[in-house]
This record gives structure tokens, sequence and C-alpha cells, in this order.
């Protein structure tokens, strides 16, 4: 029998060893091809200060917009980030808090945030939801409307804030992000330029970690000063600057952070509305939008713009990140074999090809066959397989080519936005770019290997809770 | 050289590549923030310079600031800054100084042949000056610059400071033969609308495409140009739902009583979104002649033309009012909408 199986797996060596091989030279060319794109829209763009300029050339004629805020055991923060909200320099907009039957106190911290009284409202009852208990509202914030319901999850709150909300755009914000004064204003400009056509924008995420926030307003960009923000302050550069400007400049966007995304709201409600039965909402939502556009046969963009900054808290802790990391790759699981007859289907065009052929490479195939790396090269050079000067190759080259890309998006970082304030946060940074290589990366397929465990094994979403440590008070 | 040497070649070509990449943003970053450090102070003096030279008094106008480039651009964004802040005789004396030190001369040569930002940023510093030759460069940027923000920027400047070329002219040059909706044409119409109003009006009788016809009538309906009511009426029976919508909603704005002989026509629109814009049209210009279409519109499939016939019924008081409150009575969808609307106007008063 050992003499039968020996030769077979002996045989497998070989195609497999190069199946690894190509697949990391096939994530790297795409990395390589998304940097070219961006900067590519860089060099047409160039580095943008107009938010005065915007705001004298098209403030009165901004399309309205509803910030559906979800929110689910917030009652630290909820108050701070809602007055921030309402200070935002937009025309014309209202925040809708949709309370998603918090344990804690949320409620009652918005009702005396705000002094709020309960209101009756009707609504349009185009999505489905868990029952809503209670509306409340303070005419003297106008601009607010507070719900409280039944608990569901984020995306039945963000269902329910759609229903509520009368406003043709609709802007879905994490309870405990920060958003830059002009950034709805910066992302609503795809609407201003094609009305018809914007379905929906997203814009970038940065963390908050480490930067100084007063009255709801980030004061003073710094670096976290812990080693697990720092490692994701990194990766958030690349996935946004690098990854999502990629994909708006092939028109293959199959992402828009939850965190901060602006969609026309009668198009959400005709693609169904936010998915209850995933943990990636996100990536849903915008999935079913490209099905829906592509079905009606009509031009569309769902873009994706640098400018508008949205700053969130990122885990410090391992546990905290693990979870996080896990519902991600289990959400685009999910949104991947969902839809899987989007793969290469010509009828989806670019989403198809280029947006579900990456999905396929980098969250299907990616952590496995990495993972598989780890432990498949080790293993060939224990057997004497591989010559040690191949294995100290392959690792390099990894490490290189991660270092390479990571640096590449800080240049993105440093030509369109230069939001880090010291010459020495680049420094730094480069720093990470390399560390990052040197177990974190390796840590993190990992976890994503356990995402396509609980996916496998069919394990249901919730709201992902997040143990916070809070922004740095001004 | 075999395969090893090459893969050690590439290890260390991409890792030197890096590195020197980061060497160079390093330094770069350095000395942009020393430059932004000299700039922020040059800025601070400039402005004193400046609020000292405008003075209508005391100030002169022809006092040299900036000998440099880099100078005259801090000195541009400074006017553009004040531009829209003084009047009378200040900004005068503003122009006058920009056009002393350089500054005009400088946009003329970014507006021909900077890059696109600053083409853009320079149409912002060319606008307030009315000499010809400041009106000749925005025109030909207008119709010439390939950038559409460029074009557009220009198109704000002319139509605001004066200058503005005919609508034929500014039609071929923001392509609106390409019949696109875009909301920075329609703020450009506002202006139109408030300074020309009878190009606007030219233009939305020619036949123009159904997206520019529009954002006209928008733009002519928020001016409250009451010349156009011909024009709204007529749009209400277009063939696109989308300008018949837009018809009520101008008419809304306008207020017009003549409204009401086309209001029946949207009411019953098989359009929803005509029909919402037609009740709201009925409630703002309070038509109690439609009370009954209203109150049948209540059981409507669409809860958005349920919610604005409920409102509108509110808005018109007296009549409509007392037939909302009869239908708050009954057990059905018109009647539920018709309690909430009735709660949420009480709760505003």
């Amino acid at each position: 029998m050992t003499e039968m199986i020996l030769p077979f797996l002996l045989s497998l060596v070989e195609p497999v060893a190069w199946f690894i091989i190509g697949t990391g030279l096939a994530q790297n060319g795409v990395y390589f091809l998304q940097l070219w794109l961006a900067y590519r829209y860089l060099g047409r763009r160039g580095y943008d200060e107009a938010g005065n300029t915007l705001w004298r050339q098209y403030a009165d004629v901004t399309p309205p917009i509803a910030l559906l805020v979800p929110a689910f055991n917030e009652e630290e923060t909820i108050v701070e980030s809602v007055r921030s909200l309402l200070a935002l320099r937009y025309a014309s907009f209202e925040v809708i808090v949709v309370n998603d039957g918090s344990g804690d106190g949320t409620l009652d911290a918005l009702v005396r945030g705000f002094d709020l009284a309960p209101v009756r409202r009707s609504w349009d009852d185009a999505l489905p939801h868990k029952p809503i208990r209670g509306i409340y509202r303070n005419p003297a914030f106008p601009s607010l409307l507070v719900v409280d319901k039944d608990n569901g999850g984020k995306a039945d709150a963000l269902n329910a804030g759609i229903n509520l909300s009368r406003m043709p755009l609709f802007c879905a914000v994490d309870a405990d992000s920060v958003l830059e004064p002009d950034a709805l204003l910066r992302c609503v400009e795809p609407f201003v330029d094609d009305p018809d056509e914007t379905v929906a924008v997203g814009g970038t995420i940065r963390l908050a970690n480490g930067c100084v926030v007063k009255d709801g307003c980030v004061v003073s960009v710094g670096l976290p000063k812990r080693i697990l923000p720092l490692l994701q302050t990194m990766e958030y550069l690349r996935a946004f600057l690098m990854g999502r400007l990629a994909w708006s400049e092939l028109k293959a966007v199959t992402l828009i952070s939850g965190a901060f995304g602006v969609f026309r709201r009668n198009l959400a409600v005709e693609a169904g509305g936010y998915s209850h039965d995933t943990v990636g909402e996100d990536i849903e939502i915008i999935v079913k939008i490209h099905r829906l556009m592509v079905s009606r046969g009509k031009p569309y963009r769902i873009q994706f713009v640098p400018e508008p900054v949205c700053w969130t808290e990122a885990p410090s802790s391992l546990s905290v990140l693990r979870r996080q990391r896990i519902r991600w790759q289990r959400g685009a699981l999910e949104t991947f074999f969902r839809h899987r007859s989007m793969l290469f289907n010509p009828r989806y065009g670019r989403i198809g090809t280029l947006g579900f052929g990456h999905m396929l490479l980098v969250d299907v195939l990616g952590p496995p066959v990495e993972v598989l790396g780890y432990l498949f090269f080790p293993l060939l050079w224990w057997l004497d397989m591989l010559d040690t000067d191949y294995l100290v190759i392959f690792a390099a080259l990894a490490c290189v080519f991660g270092i390479f890309i990571s640096v590449g998006s800080l240049i993105l970082e440093e030509l369109e936005l230069r939001r880090f304030p010291r010459a020495r946060d680049l420094l730094v940074l480069t720093g990470i770019a390399i560390v990052e290589n040197l177990g974190y990366r390796q840590l993190n397929n990992i976890w994503r290997i356990e995402g396509w465990w609980q996916f496998l094994r069919g394990t249901k979403g919730n709201w992902g809770a997040m143990t916070r440590v809070g922004f740095t008070r001004g | 050289m075999d395969g090893k040497a090459v893969l050690w070649l590439l290890c260390a070509g991409l890792a030197g590549a890096a590195t020197l990449m980061m060497l160079g943003l390093v330094a770069r970053r350095y000395f942009l923030d020393r430059r932004a450090i000299r700039q922020g102070r040059r800025r601070q003096e400039l402005v004193e310079r400046v609020i000292v030279a405008i003075d209508p008094l005391s100030g002169d106008e022809k006092a040299p600031l900036v000998g440099d480039d880099a100078g005259r651009r801090l000195l541009a964004q400074i006017g553009c800054d004040f531009m829209d802040l003084v009047r009378g005789e200040d900004r005068r004396k503003l122009q006058d100084l920009l056009e002393f030190n350089g500054v005009v001369e400088m946009a003329l040569v970014e507006l021909a042949t900077g890059p696109v930002r600053r083409r853009e940023a320079a149409t912002a510093v060319l606008a307030p000056f009315t000499r010809q030759e400041c009106r000749a460069a925005l025109l030909t940027s207008l119709e010439h610059d390939p950038d559409p923000s460029v074009r557009m920027s220009a198109a704000f400047a002319l139509v605001e400071w004066g200058g503005m070329p005919s609508m034929s002219r500014l039609v071929a040059a923001l392509r609106m033969s390409e019949d696109k909706r875009s909301l920075r044409l329609l703020a450009l119409f506002c202006h139109i609308a408030e300074l020309n109003p009878a190009e606007l009006l030219d233009l939305a009788a020619s036949g123009t495409g159904p997206n520019v016809l529009i954002l006209a009538l928008h733009a002519l309906a928020r001016a409250g140009v009451l010349e156009a009511l011909p024009l709204l009426l007529e749009a209400t029976s277009h063939a696109a739902a989308d300008v018949r919508a837009e018809a009520y909603r101008s008419l809304a704005r306008l207020g017009h009583p003549a409204a009401e002989g086309v209001l029946a026509a949207g009411l019953d629109d098989p359009e929803w979104p005509v029909r919402v814009q037609a009740a709201m049209c009925a409630g703002r210009i309070g038509l109690v002649a439609f009370t009954g279409t209203l109150v049948g519109l209540l059981d409507d499939g669409e809860w958005w033309v349920r919610y604005r016939a409920a409102e509108a019924l509110g808005q018109m008081g007296g009549q409509g009012l007392q037939a909302l409150n009869s239908v708050a009575g009954q057990e059905n969808a018109a009647g539920r909408i018709a309690q909430l609307v009735l709660s949420e106007r009480e709760e505003a008063a």
C-alpha cells in the first residue's frame, strides 16, 4: 500500500508547489496592478485641498442625505458621536440613530443627552426588519431621529433606518466613527457630477487610535502607540488607498465599507436592502446592487473617493481583532458563494471577471493557499526535497513583495492625503511595513482559515461587538 | 546567471527600491513640512499686509507684497478668500493689489498651461477681473479646456462675474447635447436664472434633452421666474416621467394657481413619482378642489404617494384637514397614514 501512496504523493509535490507559487505571484501581480492604477488616478487628480471651493460651488444643490447610525451597546460614546454628526458641514441632512435592542443604556443616554420625547412617524415599510418599539425626537434638534427597535443585527437596524429615512440618499455610518466635517460634501461629489448613474460612493476609513478627538472631531492626528493598531494602520492604507481606488478606476468595486458609504435609497430598497443572513452585509449589498443594475442594462457607477475620511477605532487586543477578521472572512465567502454564478460570467462584465476574480484569488484561495505554503515548503525542506537556499529565497521574496506593496501605499497616502503630521510617522510606518510580514501577516491568514472553517460549518453571525478603549479626548 | 541568483537579485531590487522610495518620501516630507511652516508664517504676514493695503482710507493698493511665484500663489489664495468678504472700494483695491503684484498674469499663464487643479484654481482667481484679457482667457478655457471641471469652473466665473457667453456657446462648451444630468450644471443654471432668465427660458423652450430640461425648469422655478409657467404647464404632459415630476415640483415652488388645470392628470399619472409631486403641488398651492382626489390617493399602492397625499391634505388646512380627520377613523392603510400624519403635525406644532 505504502509503495503505491508514496509515489503518488511525490508526483503531487511539484504541481502543488507551482500552484502555491502561482497563486502568490498572481496575488502580487494584482497588488502591483492596483498600485499602478491608484497612481494613475492620482496623477490625473493631484493633491486636493479644495473643501471651500466645493462648498462655494455646489453646497446649494447637494442632495439631502439621511445618516443612518445603527447602535448596539454604545452607551459610552453615542451622545458624543451623534453630536459630531449633527455638526457636519452639509446643507441638508438628518441623522437617524437606530438602537438595535441594546442591553445597556444606549437609548437612555440618547434620550437624556438630547432631551428626546416619543413621537409617531409614518414610514415606508419597504424592507423587512424587527419590530420598532418607539421613535424619539426633540424639536430643538430637528435633524435628529432616534429609533428604538428589537434586536436584529446591524443589517436589520440599517433596513429600519432606510425605511424611516425620507431623503434620496442615505449614508451608513458606524456609531463609533467620526466623520471629518467635509466628508459628506466630498463623498457626494460623484452624485453631484452624475446623479443619474452614480448609485453608491465609499470613502476612506482611517484609524483614530493615537489621534486626539475633541467635541466629536479629530483635532490631532497621530499614530497609535500600540503595535496591533499600528499594524492595522498599514492594512487600512493598503486596502483603501490602493485596493478600493484601483477597483474604482476599473469600475469593479465590490465593497464599500459598512463604516461609511453613501447610497441611493430607492436602489438599495429595490435591491432588497441589507441582508440579514450574512455577517458581510456591506459587501452583500454592493453585489446585490450590481446584480440589480446589470439586470436593468443601464450604465451605473459605484465609486470610491479617497478624500472623504471617516475615523474609526481599531481593535487593540488580539482576541477582538481575531473575531473581526474571522467575521470579515466569513462575510466575503458567504457573498462569493451566494453569488458564485457571477464569477467570470460575461453578463456581469468587469464585476464578474475582475471583481469576483479578485475575490476568488484573494479571499477564497488566498488564505488557504498561503497557509499551505507555510507548511508545505518547510516540510519539503525537512524531507530534503528543497534546497535551503530556495526556502530562504521564497520566504524573503514573500516578505519583500509585501514590503514593496506597503511602501507603495504609503507613497499614495503621502501624495493624496498627507494626514500624518510628522516625517517621523512615515519612518515608523516603514518599520511596520517590514514587521507586519514577520508574524502578523501569518497570524491574519490563520484567522482567515478560521473564518473559512466557520463558513463551512455555517456558523450564524451576530453584531460582532467590539471592546473599545475609546478615543483619546482633547 | 542561475535561477537562485535571479531570485536574489529580484529580492534585492525590490528591497532596494522600497528603501530608496521611503528615504525619498521622508526627505520630501521633511522639506514640505519646512516649506509649510515658512508658508504659514508668510501667509499670516501677507494677510496682515493685504488688510492694511486695502484699507479704504490709508491703504496703498500699489504696495509690492510678493516677488516670486510661490508668494503670488499665496496672495492669490488670500485674494480668493477675501473677494467674497469685501465689497465696493475695498474690493476694487483688492483687485488692484492682486493686479499690481502679478497675480493675474500668473493666473493667466496657469490657466493656459498648468495642471488640472491649478487651472481650476486659476479660474477662481481670474473670475472677478473684468478686463478683456481675463474674460477672453476664461472663455477660451470654457470652450477648449480638456477637463470638464475646469470648463465648469470657467462657466461659473463668467456667469457669476459678468461676461457670460451666449447660451448656445455654453451648451456646446459644457456638452449639454449629451443630456447628462449634473447638479453642478443645476447650480450654474440657478445663477443664470437669477441673472439672465431669458437665456434659460430659450434653452428650455428649444427642445433640449429631458435631463437638461429638468435642470432648466428647476432653476427657473427656484428663481421664481413666472415667465416659465407656460413651459412648466406644457412639461406636465412630457413623454418622460422625470420631466413630468419636475414640472409639478416646479409648479409647487412657483405656487401659481394655474397649476390647477393640469393637476388632475398628475394625480392620476401611471408613474408614482409624478403622483407624489402632483400631490405635493396640490398641498403647497392649497388647491382644495382636489381634496377628494387626494383622499383617494391615501389608498395608493405606493407609500410615498399615500404619505405625500396625507401631508398635502394637512397643508391645505380647513377642508383638507377635515377630510384627513374623517379618514383617520378608518381601520385601513388610508386611516393609518392619516392618523400618523395628523400626529406628526401635532408634534411639529
